[in-house]
C-alpha cells in the first residue's frame, strides 16, 4: 500500500517509527515525496523491508541534513549593546599573567594584578571578563578590586548573569541620577543588589542612602536590618545619628547592637554621652606618683581604678550592654557590663579628660587589677573609632592585635615596625613583628624592605638557630609585598648564602614570585 | 629575519599556561648567552638547574622546536622563551653563522623537506587519478578487500536484523553488544567503521529521540556498505572517501605528490578531542583566494605532544595537498613560502543562511560528512532561554555547542554587537572555535 506524497518530516517520522518496531511487526511501506526525492524513493528496490528501510533511511535523511535551514529566531538581542569603554586594554602579555592566576599559578598575586590595572588607567581584554567575574563570583575579597576594573562592558556583561550580580551596576554611580531606576532596584531588587545600591549611595550622597534606608526600615527583615546597617559605615556622619538612636529600639539584638557599634564612632552621640555618664562615677585615674630617689625622678605611670556598677538597667541594655542579670549579679556579670560601657567610648575621650597621652593611659591600665577588663574594651574602640594614635600605643604594648595595624598610614606601620624590630635586639624583634608584618598590605617601600631582609637574612642563615616556621610561612607573604624592583638586589644578597635546607625552598619561591610580580607590573605599566 | 609572531601568538605556541608562563620569565637577555640568529634559525644557550646549559633553537620558517632539555612539554619553556627574546628585543640578538649544532639539526631538517617535496616536483603529470592499491605485498592488499568485504557483508547482516527486530530493546543493550561487533570490524581491517560503531551507544543514551539519530548513523554505515559494493562502479573520488571512511589509510607520501594548492591560508581555529585514547587536533585553515576550507589532522598518544604546524590568528603562503575524497577537506602542508603573518579580519559567510548553504553543497555531495567548518562574520551570540544561540542580521539563528563559560565569552566579546566567529558545524549546532574580537583572533578553547 503507497501513501500520498509527504513532507519530508513526515518521511522520518514514518521511518523511524517503523525502525523502532522493526519491520517484522511493522512492514516497510514504498513512501512516495514529490520531486527528485521522491523519484529515488521510488527508484529503490523493496524487495528486502530492512534494507529498503537503511536505504529509504540515508536517503531522506541525506536530504534533510543537506536541507537545514536556520530556525527563525524567537529572541532579539533583546538586551541594549554595551556602552564603549574608553580606558585602553592591557598588553597581551599582562592577559597571560591574568590567566596564568586565574588557573593556580601565583593566584595570590591576583589582587595585586586587579589593583595595578585600575592604577595603570587600563582594562582588561573583554574575552577574560567571564574569568574575572567569576573568580570573584567564588573569592568575595576580590569584589571590590573587580568592580573598579569591570569598565561598561564587564558591568553590562554581569547585569545579564545572576551569579554575577554582585557586580552588575553597583559601580556606577550614574545610576544615582535616575531616582525611578533607584527606586525599582530598592524595592524589588535582591538582598545583594540593595545592599550594593546602599554602599554606592552611601559613598556618594550618604543622606539620600540613609533617607531610602528609613523610607522601608519598618518593613525590612531582621538580617536585613543588620546588612544594611554596616553599609552605613561608610559615610558616617552626626546626621545619621537621629536614625540610629531610633534603631536602638529595635526589637532585635543583633540590630541595636549594629547601631550602638556605629553610634561610639560618633563623639558627639547622645550613646556616647550616655557611656560617658554612667563611666563617669565609676573610673579613676590613679595619678603617677613622683618618687625622690637619691639623685633621680622616677615617673610612674599610675594606674586606673574603677568601681563596678550596681546594676543594669533597661537604659543600659537598649545601649547595647549584654547582660543575663539586671542587679545583684555576680562581680564577674558586673566586670563585663563595665567593659561593655567602655566599648562604646572613643578612646581619645579618656585622653582629654584626664590630660594624658595614649600611651600613658595603656601603661596604667595595663597596671591596674582592672586591666583585663579595660584593655579588650580599648582595643575595640580604637578599631570601631578608627583611632590610629591610640592604635599604635596599643600595638606598642602588644604588637600581637595585628588588627590594629591597617588603622596607620603606611608611614607610621613601617616606622612602627622598623621600632618594634630595633627593639626586640634583632632575632627577637623578628619574631614579634613577623605577625604584624603579614598584616601589611601596601608595598614595602625600599628603606624597610631592606630591613625586615637583612633581620630575615640574620634568621636564617645562622646555623644555630632552629627552623622557625612561623617565619617559614610568612615569607610567602612578604614576596607579595617586597617592591619588585629590589629583585636584583635581594638576588645577589641571597645568592650563595649558606642556609638551613629547609629555607631554600622557601627563599626560591620567594624570589619566584617576585619575579613573577615584576614580570606582571611590567606587562600591565607596556 | 626576524620572527613576525606577537607575543600573543607565540605564547599560544606553548602547550599549556604553565609553559607559557615559565618561557615569559625566560624571555630576559641575562638568561641567556651564544645568542645568535639568521635568516631562518635562532639559537641560544640557556643556563637551567643542571650543569651544562640547554641548547636551545628554533627554525623560525614553521616555527620548530629543539632544546636538549629533559622536559616532555613540546616546544618547551626554553622554545617559547627564545621567541619571546626575540621578538621584544629583536635587535639585540646578534646575526651570524649558526654554531655547528645549529646548522647541523637545520641541515638536517632540510633534507628531509626536500624528500617530502622531490616527487611533489616531478610527479604532477603522471600523478595517478585513482586511489592506487597500497603498495607492498599484492597478496596483502587483495587479502585486505576481501577480509573488508567479508566483514561488511557480515555488518550489513547485523544492521538488518537490527531494524527487524526493531531498535527500541537497543537501550537495554550493553557495551558488549557495541564492541563485540566493533572489534569484528577492526579485525576485518576496517577500522573507521569500527570507530562508527563504538560511537553507537552513546547515541542510545543520548536522551529523548535517540532512536532517531541512532536510525541516520545506521543509515549512514549502511551507505558506506552500499558505497563498497559498487566499488567497481562509483567515481574515484566517491571510492577515496569510502575506502578512507572504512579505514584504508591514504598514504602520505602519494597525498604529498597529488596536486598541490597554493593559497594564503588563514588558521582560524583548532580543537582538540580524545578519541579511543589518541588526542586529535583539528586545525581549520581558510584559503584566501580560494575560498575553501582545509584541515590538518595531527594525533598524538597520552602523554606526547601535539605537533603545532599552524598558530592560529596567522595566516601563511604554503602549499596544500588535499587528500582524496568527495569534499577534499584533509590536506598536508607541504612547502612554505613565507612565515606566518597575523590575520587582520575574519573571513566568512554574512548571514547564517549562506554559511548552511556552503555546508548544504557539502554534504549533498558527501552523505558521510559529519563536520565542517563554518565561519559567520555578522553574528550576536546570546543567550536564548537556557540555551547558546547566534542570531544574524536575518533574524535566524542557530544553536551553539559550548560551555556556558564560553557562551559568556563570546557575549563579552560582543559586547551585543554583531561579531565574527567560526567553529565546527555537525549538521544540528555549531562548535565555537574561536572568534574575532575586533582586533585579533580568540581562541575559545
Amino acid at each position: 500500500m503507497a501513501t500520498g506524497p509527504l513532507h519530508h518530516n513526515e518521511l522520518w517520522e514514518t521511518l523511524v517509527a517503523t525502525a523502532i518496531l522493526g519491520t517484522e511487526r511493522r512492514p516497510f511501506i514504498q513512501l512516495s515525496a514529490g520531486g527528485a526525492l521522491g523519484a529515488a524513493l521510488e527508484a529503490l528496490d523493496t524487495s528486502q523491508g530492512e534494507r529498503a528501510l537503511l536505504e529509504a533511511a540515508a536517503l531522506v535523511s541525506a536530504y534533510r541534513r543537506a536541507g537545514t535551514v536556520p530556525e527563525v529566531c524567537a529572541a532579539r538581542p533583546g538586551a541594549p549593546e554595551s556602552p564603549d569603554d574608553d580606558l585602553p586594554v592591557c598588553s597581551p602579555r599582562a592577559v597571560a599573567h591574568l590567566l596564568a592566576m586565574l588557573n593556580g599559578t601565583h593566584s595570590v598575586v591576583l589582587p595585586e594584578w586587579l589593583s595595578a590595572l585600575a592604577a595603570a588607567g587600563k582594562r582588561a581584554p573583554p574575552s577574560v571578563l567571564p574569568e574575572i567575574l567569576e573568580a570573584g563570583r567564588t573569592r568575595s575579597a576580590l569584589r571590590p578590586l573587580i568592580r573598579a576594573v569591570l569598565g561598561a562592558r564587564g558591568r553590562w556583561l554581569a547585569a545579564q548573569n545572576p551569579d554575577w550580580e554582585y557586580a552588575a551596576g553597583a559601580a556606577a554611580p550614574a545610576i544615582l541620577a535616575d531616582p525611578a531606576a533607584v527606586n525599582a532596584v530598592w524595592q524589588t531588587g535582591s538582598s545583594a543588589a540593595r545592599r550594593a545600591l546602599l554602599d554606592t549611595m552611601r559613598s556618594v550622597a550618604p543622606d539620600a542612602g540613609r533617607a531610602l534606608l528609613e523610607s522601608t526600615w519598618a518593613d525590612e527583615r531582621a538580617e536585613d536590618r543588620v546588612a544594611f546597617l554596616q553599609c552605613m559605615e561608610t559615610g558616617l556622619s552626626m546626621a545619621d545619628e537621629p536614625f540610629l538612636e531610633g534603631a536602638l529600639d529595635n526589637r532585635s539584638k543583633e540590630v541595636r547592637a549594629a547601631a550602638a557599634g556605629l553610634l561610639a564612632r560618633l563623639p558627639e552621640s547622645r550613646l556616647v554621652h550616655r557611656m560617658i555618664a554612667r563611666l563617669a562615677p565609676l573610673l579613676r585615674r590613679v595619678p603617677p606618683e613622683r618618687s625622690w630617689l637619691p639623685g633621680l625622678v622616677q615617673e610612674r605611670a599610675g594606674s586606673i581604678d574603677m568601681t563596678l556598677p550596681e546594676m543594669c538597667d533597661r537604659a543600659m541594655v537598649r545601649d547595647g550592654v549584654d547582660t543575663r542579670e539586671s542587679d545583684g549579679a555576680s562581680p564577674k556579670e558586673r566586670v563585663q557590663w563595665l567593659h561593655q560601657m567602655l566599648r562604646g567610648v572613643p578612646p581619645a575621650h579618656w585622653c582629654a579628660c584626664w590630660n594624658a597621652t595614649p600611651a600613658d593611659l595603656i601603661a596604667a591600665a595595663a597596671r591596674s587589677k582592672w586591666r583585663d577588663a579595660i584593655l579588650p574594651a580599648w582595643i575595640y574602640a580604637a578599631w570601631n573609632t578608627r583611632d590610629a594614635d591610640w592604635a599604635e600605643a596599643l600595638l606598642r604594648l602588644d604588637p600581637s592585635h595585628a588588627e590594629l595595624l591597617p588603622l596607620l598610614p603606611v608611614e607610621r606601620q613601617e616606622a612602627l615596625l622598623l621600632d618594634l624590630l630595633a627593639e626586640g635586639e634583632g632575632l627577637l624583634g623578628l619574631r614579634r613583628v613577623t605577625g604584624l608584618l603579614r598584616q601589611t598590605r601596601h608595598t614595602w617601600r625600599p628603606h624597610f624592605a631592606r630591613a625586615v631582609l637583612a633581620a630575615v637574612r640574620n634568621q636564617i642563615s645562622n646555623p644555630l638557630l632552629p627552623v622557625d616556621y612561623g617565619l617559614h610561612g610568612a615569607l610567602t607573604d612578604f614576596a607579595l609585598r617586597l617592591p619588585p624592583d629590589l629583585l636584583p638586589e635581594i638576588v645577589r644578597d641571597w645568592r650563595g648564602l649558606a642556609m638551613h635546607e629547609q629555607w631554600q625552598g622557601a627563599i626560591d619561591r620567594l624570589l619566584a614570585t617576585l619575579q613573577f610580580r615584576s614580570d606582571m607590573l611590567q606587562a600591565l605599566r607596556d | 629575519m626576524p620572527t613576525t609572531l606577537t607575543a600573543e601568538q607565540i605564547v599560544a605556541l606553548a602547550p599549556d599556561a604553565a609553559s607559557a608562563t615559565a618561557g615569559r620569565a625566560l624571555a630576559s637577555l641575562h638568561k641567556w648567552q651564544n645568542l645568535g640568529q639568521n635568516d631562518v634559525a635562532a639559537w641560544g644557550e640557556c643556563q637551567g638547574s643542571g650543569k651544562a646549559p640547554y641548547r636551545v633553537q628554533v627554525d623560525l620558517r614553521e616555527p620548530a622546536f629543539r632544546c636538549t632539555c629533559p622536559s616532555r612539554k613540546f616546544p618547551c619553556k626554553h622554545g617559547i622563551g627564545l621567541l619571546l627574546l626575540l621578538a621584544a628585543h629583536p635587535a639585540a640578538v646578534t646575526a651570524g653563522a649558526p654554531p655547528a649544532w645549529v646548522a647541523e639539526w637545520l641541515a638536517k631538517r632540510d633534507q628531509n623537506a626536500q624528500r617530502c617535496a622531490a616527487p611533489a616536483a616531478g610527479a604532477g603529470a603522471e600523478a595517478p587519478p585513482v586511489a592506487p592499491k597500497r603498495s607492498g605485498l599484492p597478496g596483502s592488499a587483495a587479502a585486505r578487500e576481501a577480509r573488508v568485504a567479508d566483514g561488511l557483508e557480515e555488518l550489513d547482516r547485523w544492521l538488518c536484523d537490527l531494524v527487524r527486530q526493531g531498535l527500541a530493546p537497543l537501550q537495554g543493550r550493553g557495551h558488549r553488544f557495541w564492541d563485540d561487533m566493533a572489534r569484528r570490524m577492526i579485525d576485518a581491517q576496517a577500522p573507521g567503521v569500527a570507530r562508527m560503531i563504538r560511537d553507537l551507544p552513546q547515541i542510545v543514551a543520548s536522551g529523548e529521540g535517540w532512536q532517531s539519530r541512532l536510525l541516520e548513523r545506521l543509515a549512514r554505515i549502511h551507505l558506506l556498505i552500499a558505497g563498497y559494493r559498487r566499488r567497481s562502479m562509483v567515481s574515484p573520488d566517491v571510492l577515496a572517501e569510502v575506502r578512507s571512511r572504512l579505514g584504508w589509510a591514504q598514504d602520505q607520501e602519494r597525498v604529498r605528490a597529488g596536486p598541490a594548492v597554493r593559497d594564503t591560508w588563514l588558521a582560524l581555529g583548532q580543537s582538540v578531542t580524545e578519541e579511543e585514547k589518541l588526542r586529535v587536533q583539528r586545525a581549520w585553515l581558510w584559503g584566501e583566494r580560494t575560498g575553501r576550507p582545509a584541515l590538518l589532522l595531527s594525533f598524538a598518544p597520552p602523554g606526547k605532544s601535539l605537533e603545532r604546524s599552524v598558530v592560529v590568528g596567522t595566516a601563511l603562503d604554503a602549499d596544500l595537498a588535499f587528500y582524496d575524497g568527495i569534499v577534499p577537506l584533509r590536506a598536508l602542508l607541504v612547502q612554505r613560502y613565507s612565515s606566518p603573518a597575523p590575520i587582520q579580519a575574519m573571513p566568512g559567510h554574512a548571514t547564517i543562511a549562506s554559511g548552511l548553504g556552503a555546508w548544504a553543497n557539502a554534504v549533498a555531495r558527501n552523505p558521510w560528512l559529519d563536520r565542517y567548518f563554518l565561519s559567520l562574520t555578522g553574528v550576536v551570540p546570546l543567550l536564548d532561554g537556557e540555551r547558546w544561540v547566534v542570531l544574524d542580521g536575518e533574524g535566524r539563528s542557530v544553536g551553539l555547542a559550548v560551555r556556558p563559560q564560553q557562551g559568556w565569552r563570546l557575549r563579552a566579546i560582543s559586547g551585543g554587537r554583531a561579531i565574527a566567529l567560526a567553529g565546527e558545524w555537525d549538521g544540528t549546532a555549531l562548535m565555537p572555535l574561536s572568534a574575532w574580537d575586533g582586533d585579533a583572533i580568540v581562541c575559545l578553547d
